[in-house]
């Protein structure tokens, strides 16, 4: 049996997959990797078998783990430190047994830890990742703690040959710099809102809120006047629905958000500019960009077909100096 | 009933008149329609609305449009409901704003038990956290503003009444209700399937228990 052994967690490491979308008729939320595309990367570049493995999704680095075995992994999102020497960003590479690998912190907000094979954690409705505001899923429904010892499943070796790395042709880190556009579609009754909160919406650089988290990412900008009362009914919300609370700043839910949401929608952002928006860090700047739903379907089905024929290709070892 | 698209890969279906039982039932059998359309991976229920999310690769979002405009109630519920009676410790340690909702609206701790107990409310859908239900029909006359500011911790069982909803919380969570009682039994099981006895269509009755220590004064 094959383990990673936690040395040192990081302010917030927890297990992670595609999510359980199918526990949200039961009010749970779907969960899963936020940036599915650095999720996804990881699994191509540990050769996964189920494109639904558990992986660690590190907050806050370094980290510092320990497998027990010689094991394929991958990092994406930030670098690694082994003790032959650096480890550049998205590299699938053969950590060798009872040696420290110090994970970085993230480069941009979020980064993602596999194993081939995956983690060994149990399926809890549907997902193995955690659930943190139920307390299930996971390992023990929390977040990893020092001393930790994470299970891999056993699986059929990998053809990556030791000595060698895997990359992806899709691998360069995003470029963070600059206000991250947010392309979205209007809500059907965003004819609520006036065309000057509209325009507002549109117009306005915002920056992310200190308390925004896995749940939603949450704005600081000048409010929108908001006329509605408090006659707004809940009702069912996704991922990517931006809402308007009574105090005017919009709330971009996220996968971590409750089923049913209390306040009106203005609109919905797409898909794969939602896992660039997991990225994002407090005091970073947004803008909203409005397209047709046309369009978004389109970008959207493009981005996931893109990650789905992601190359990927080999290198010798090139470690930057121990 | 309106058909509007939800973003990029979802749509929603509203129905335009207040919440009722009739209106749940009718949710819960367009909901069961929903799963059978190819390509569409959930159906969330709520007090007037549905919503329905389609595969954003493989899915063919006008073909489900078209399914679910074309959509005809057959009148039957899609599954029988039940009534479940669970038992509350009210007032106390387990219920801290019992004493506030009553002097909220001028009448004793002891009456907002007899008008909150005993009587049969709606689940209209579950949401918020696993197994937390929106309840309706609360009494007018307990109807209290939420808290100012939410408690950090509403600890597991909790029973609450805010605005014009009462409900319980499964588990530990934050929230902004009141807390009048608590229930002792465990509502969720995340490893069962399901992992909530009650849906939406069913009724909750509060029947009050007396804690141990009482019975013995």
């Amino acid at each position: 049996m094959s383990d990673i052994v936690v040395i040192n967690p990081g302010m917030l490491t927890m297990f992670q997959d595609v999510g359980r979308v199918t526990a949200e008729q039961y009010g749970a939320s779907r969960g899963g990797a936020l940036d599915f595309r650095l999720y996804s990367l990881a699994l191509r570049l540990t050769e996964s078998q189920t494109a639904n493995d558990a992986v660690l999704e590190i907050v806050s680095g370094p980290v510092s783990l320990v497998p027990t075995n010689e094991i394929l992994v991958a990092v994406t999102g930030a670098n690694v430190r082994s003790p032959q020497g650096l480890i550049p960003d998205c590299t699938g590479f053969w950590a060798p047994a009872n040696q420290p690998l110090v994970i970085s912190r993230p480069k941009a907000s979020r980064a993602y830890f596999a194993v081939h094979g995956g983690f060994d954690v149990q399926r809890v409705l549907g997902g193995r990742g955690t659930d943190f505001r139920n307390h299930f899923g996971g390992f023990l429904g929390r977040a990893l703690k020092p001393a930790d010892r994470l299970p891999i499943l056993a699986s059929p070796p990998p053809k990556l040959p030791h000595h060698r790395w895997r990359h992806c042709n899709l691998s360069e880190s995003p470029n963070y710099s600059g206000p991250l556009r947010l392309r979205f579609t209007w809500h059907h009754l965003v004819n609520d809102f006036l065309p000057s909160q509209q325009d507002q919406l549109i117009g306005t650089t915002y920056r992310i809120d200190p308390h925004s988290d896995g749940m939603a990412i949450r704005l600081q900008g000048p409010p929108l006047n908001v006329r509605h009362g408090d006659e707004f009914l809940s009702q069912p919300v996704l991922p990517g629905t931006i809402q308007v609370p009574p105090e005017g700043k919009p709330i971009v839910l996220l996968a971590h958000r409750g089923t049913i949401g209390g306040y009106p929608p203005i609109g919905h952002v797409i898909i794969p500019d939602l896992w660039r928006a997991a990225q994002l860090a407090p005091g970073d700047s947004v803008s909203f960009v409005a397209i047709s739903l046309a369009e978004a379907r389109q970008i959207t089905r493009l981005a996931y077909q893109t990650l789905a024929t992601a190359i990927t290709y080999s290198t010798p070892q090139g470690f930057i100096d121990p | 009933m309106e058909l509007y698209s939800y973003g990029d890969h979802a749509a929603m279906i509203a129905f335009n008149q207040p919440a009722h039982v009739e209106l749940t039932h009718l949710l819960l059998q367009l909901q069961s329609y929903a799963w059978q359309i190819p390509g569409v991976i959930n159906a969330l229920v709520g007090y007037t609305t549905i919503l329905v999310e389609w595969d954003p690769v493989s899915a063919d979002p006008e073909l489900i449009m078209k399914n679910l405009r074309d959509w005809q109630s057959d009148g039957k519920k899609s599954r029988s409901t039940r009534h479940w009676q669970v038992p509350v410790f009210y007032g106390g340690s387990d219920g801290p704003d019992l004493n506030h909702v009553a002097s909220y609206h001028h009448i004793t701790p002891r009456e907002v038990i007899a008008l909150h107990s005993h009587r049969p409310y709606p689940i209209y859908c579950l949401g918020f956290s696993l197994g937390f239900a929106y309840l309706g029909d609360l009494p007018a006359v307990l109807h209290t503003p939420r808290r100012a500011s939410p408690r950090i911790r509403v600890p597991k069982g909790s029973v609450a009444i805010g605005g014009h909803q009462t409900g319980i919380y499964p588990s530990d969570s934050p929230g902004g209700w009141h807390i009048i009682g608590r229930t002792p039994i465990r509502l969720t099981d995340p490893m069962q399937d399901p992992p909530v006895s009650y849906a939406p269509g069913d009724t909750i009755e509060f029947v009050p228990i007396q804690r141990p220590q009482d019975l013995n004064s």
